[in-house]
C-alpha cells in the first residue's frame, strides 16, 4: 500500500473505530465480539483499502461486521484474533450511573432479543440512519425483506420496552 | 426517529463503553501480516506441490516438445515410478520485431481461431482457482442470461488456454476504425484467463457480500515478447497506451471520439518481487477529469525465466451513469501482483 493510503487507512481506523464498536455492539450485544468483529473487519479492509476507498468505505466495512456478526456460517468458526497483545481484551463496561445502566439495559437487552438480521436490520436502519436500499445492500438482501425484517423488529420491540423507553423513542414503534 | 433513537443508545452508552484495545498501528500491522501471510501460505503450497506437478507434466510428455492439444486427464499414478528427470525445458524467446512503432499502427490478430488447454494452462488454472479460494470473503458468480447468477465453483471455473496471436498491421487507426492489413510476420504464443467466456463478459466478484462485475484477465506472455520499453504494444493516438512501457509514467492528453482533451491520469509503481521478479503496477485513470471515468489496472511480474504475468482489470466509475455507479477495480494493483506472483514459471510454447 501506497504511504499516502496507507495514511488515509490509518485516519478512517482512528477516526471511526469508536463508532464501529458501538455499531457492532448494538448489533450482537456483547463488547468482546464486537471488539473482535470490528478488528477482523478493519484488518479485512486493510487489504481491501485500495479498492473500497474509491466507493464507499462505511458501507463497505459495516457489511463485514454484519457478515461476521450475522452469517451464521461464519460465526461458527469464528475466533478471537487479538493483535494488541491484551489477552484481557477490553475493559468491562463499569457502570456510573445506576440509572443509566437500569436504561441501557431497556434498550441494547430488548435489541438482543431480536432474531440477528432482524436487530441487524433494526440497527442500520435506525441506529445508523440508512435508507431501505442501503440496508438490503450492506445485508446481502431485498429491499422487502429489509422493511419485512425492521417491522418485526420494531414489533417485538414494542412488546419488550419499558413505557419509559417507548415515550423516548417516539415514533419507532408506531 | 432514527434521531430519537440514536438519541437514547447514545445516552444510555455514554460513559459505559470500554476501552478499547484497537489501535491504528496494530491494525496496519495485522493487515500487513495477513496479507504477507495469504502470500507464504501460496508460496509453501507450491513448493510442495511442484515437483508432483512437474512430475505430471513429464509423465505426460516426456522429453517432448510439444504438448498435447487437449485437457490432460490426471496422470502419473502413485504406482508409477517417477520418469528420470530431463533437463528442465528452457523457455524460447520471443523478441518482438524491429518495427516503426511510433509513426505505423499495429493491432493483434489471432494466427487460428482454436484456443486450447494444455498441460500448463491446467496447473495454471488450478493456481488460478486456488488464489481466488484462498481470498477470504471472495466468491465468484457467473451470470445466466436470465438476470440471476450462480456460484463458480471448481467444475465451472473457465480455465486458462493457449492460443497465439500474431501482429498485423492497422491501416486505418483513426477512433472508430480499423482495417486489417497485412501481417507483420510476428507470432507469439499465450496462455489466457479472461474470467469468462469473453473479456466483457466475465465474471462477477463478490467481496464480502458486494458484488463487482467489473472485468479482469490474466495473460502469461513468452519471453521476450511483452517488454517494459516504450511502445511495445500497438500505437494509438486515439486512446491510452499501457504507460509502464513509456518512461516517466507522465499524465498526458489526447483527442478521442471527436472530443479532444481527454485525460489520462497515471500511478506507476515499480518494485522487486520475493525472487527478484520484476513487478510493475500502472493505474490508468481515463477521462479523469469529467464525470465519468475508466480505470484501467494492470499490474506485470517479470518471472524469472522472462515471462511476462500480465493481470490487467478495469472498471467504469461515474455518480451519474445508471450503472457500476461507484464501481471500482476488482483488484488493486498490489493484489494483481500478488496473484501473477502465485502463478508458476512455466513454459509458453
Amino acid at each position: 500500500m501506497r504511504a499516502e493510503h496507507e495514511a488515509e487507512f490509518r485516519e478512517f481506523v482512528t477516526g471511526r473505530t469508536e463508532r464501529l464498536r458501538v455499531f457492532a455492539y448494538l448489533c450482537c450485544g456483547d463488547w468482546h465480539r464486537a471488539e473482535d468483529a470490528v478488528q477482523t473487519a478493519l484488518i479485512r479492509l486493510y487489504g481491501a483499502w485500495n479498492r473500497a476507498r474509491k466507493i464507499s468505505v462505511d458501507p463497505y466495512v459495516r457489511r463485514i461486521i454484519v457478515n461476521v456478526l450475522i452469517d451464521e456460517h461464519r460465526l461458527s468458526w469464528f475466533r478471537r484474533v487479538n493483535i494488541g497483545g491484551d489477552e484481557a481484551g477490553p475493559a468491562r463496561a463499569t457502570a456510573v450511573d445506576g440509572q443509566r445502566t437500569d436504561q441501557r439495559l431497556m434498550l441494547t437487552e430488548a435489541l438482543q432479543h431480536l432474531p440477528r438480521r432482524q436487530r441487524a436490520a433494526v440497527v442500520l436502519r435506525f441506529w445508523e440512519d440508512l435508507p431501505v436500499e442501503q440496508t438490503a445492500q450492506i445485508m446481502g438482501c431485498s429491499t422487502g425483506a429489509v422493511k419485512n425484517l425492521t417491522m418485526r423488529g420494531l414489533a417485538t420491540l414494542r412488546g419488550l420496552l419499558t413505557d419509559s423507553v417507548l415515550d423516548d423513542i417516539q415514533g419507532a414503534t408506531s | 426517529m432514527t434521531k430519537d433513537m440514536g438519541s437514547v443508545v447514545s445516552r444510555e452508552l455514554e460513559g459505559s463503553i470500554p476501552a478499547s484495545g484497537i489501535t491504528a498501528d496494530g491494525i496496519v500491522r495485522a493487515g500487513r501480516r495477513r496479507m504477507v501471510g495469504r502470500r507464504l501460505g501460496f508460496g509453501g503450497l507450491f513448493l510442495t506441490g511442484a515437483a508432483a506437478l512437474t512430475a505430471g507434466i513429464l509423465a505426460i510428455q516426456p522429453g517432448s516438445g510439444s504438448l498435447p492439444a487437449a485437457s490432460p486427464s490426471a496422470s502419473g499414478s502413485a504406482e508409477e515410478s517417477p520418469p528420470p528427470a530431463p533437463p528442465q525445458e528452457e523457455q524460447q524467446a520471443f523478441p518482438l520485431p524491429d518495427l516503426d512503432w511510433e509513426n505505423d499502427s499495429y493491432d493483434w490478430g489471432y494466427a487460428d481461431s482454436t484456443d486450447v488447454e494444455t498441460a500448463e494452462t491446467a496447473i495454471l488454472t488450478e493456481r488460478l482457482w486456488q488464489w481466488i479460494s484462498d481470498y477470504e470473503g471472495l466468491e465468484l458468480l457467473e451470470y445466466d442470461g436470465s438476470g440471476g447468477s450462480e456460484p463458480v465453483t471448481r467444475e465451472n471455473f473457465h480455465p486458462f488456454q493457449r492460443t497465439v496471436q500474431k501482429l498485423v498491421e492497422d491501416l486505418a487507426p483513426e477512433p472508430g476504425d480499423f482495417s486489417l492489413g497485412p501481417d507483420a510476420g510476428y507470432e507469439r504464443p499465450i496462455y489466457l484467463w479472461a474470467g469468462g467466456a469473453s473479456y466483457s463478459s466475465g465474471y462477477a466478484w463478490r467481496f464480502d457480500g458486494a458484488d463487482n462485475d467489473a472485468q479482469i484477465g490474466v495473460t502469461i506472455y513468452p519471453k521476450g515478447s511483452y517488454l517494459p520499453g516504450p511502445k511495445s504494444v500497438r500505437s494509438m493516438p486515439s486512446t491510452w497506451d499501457v504507460r509502464h512501457l513509456v518512461a516517466g509514467c507522465e499524465d498526458y492528453r489526447f483527442d478521442s471520439q471527436g472530443r479532444t482533451g481527454k485525460l489520462a491520469d497515471f500511478s506507476c509503481e515499480e518494485k522487486d518481487g520475493p525472487d527478484g521478479e520484476r513487478i510493475l503496477m500502472v493505474e490508468c485513470v481515463f477521462n479523469a477529469e469529467s464525470e465519468w471515468a475508466q480505470t484501467m489496472v494492470t499490474a506485470v511480474v517479470y518471472q524469472p525465466n522472462g515471462n511476462a504475468v500480465v493481470v490487467d482489470g478495469y472498471a467504469v466509475d461515474g455518480e451519474n451513469l445508471p450503472f457500476k455507479t461507484g464501481m471500482g477495480p476488482v483488484l488493486t494493483g498490489e493484489e494483481m501482483a500478488d496473484l501473477a506472483l502465485s502463478l508458476p514459471d512455466l513454459v509458453v510454447k
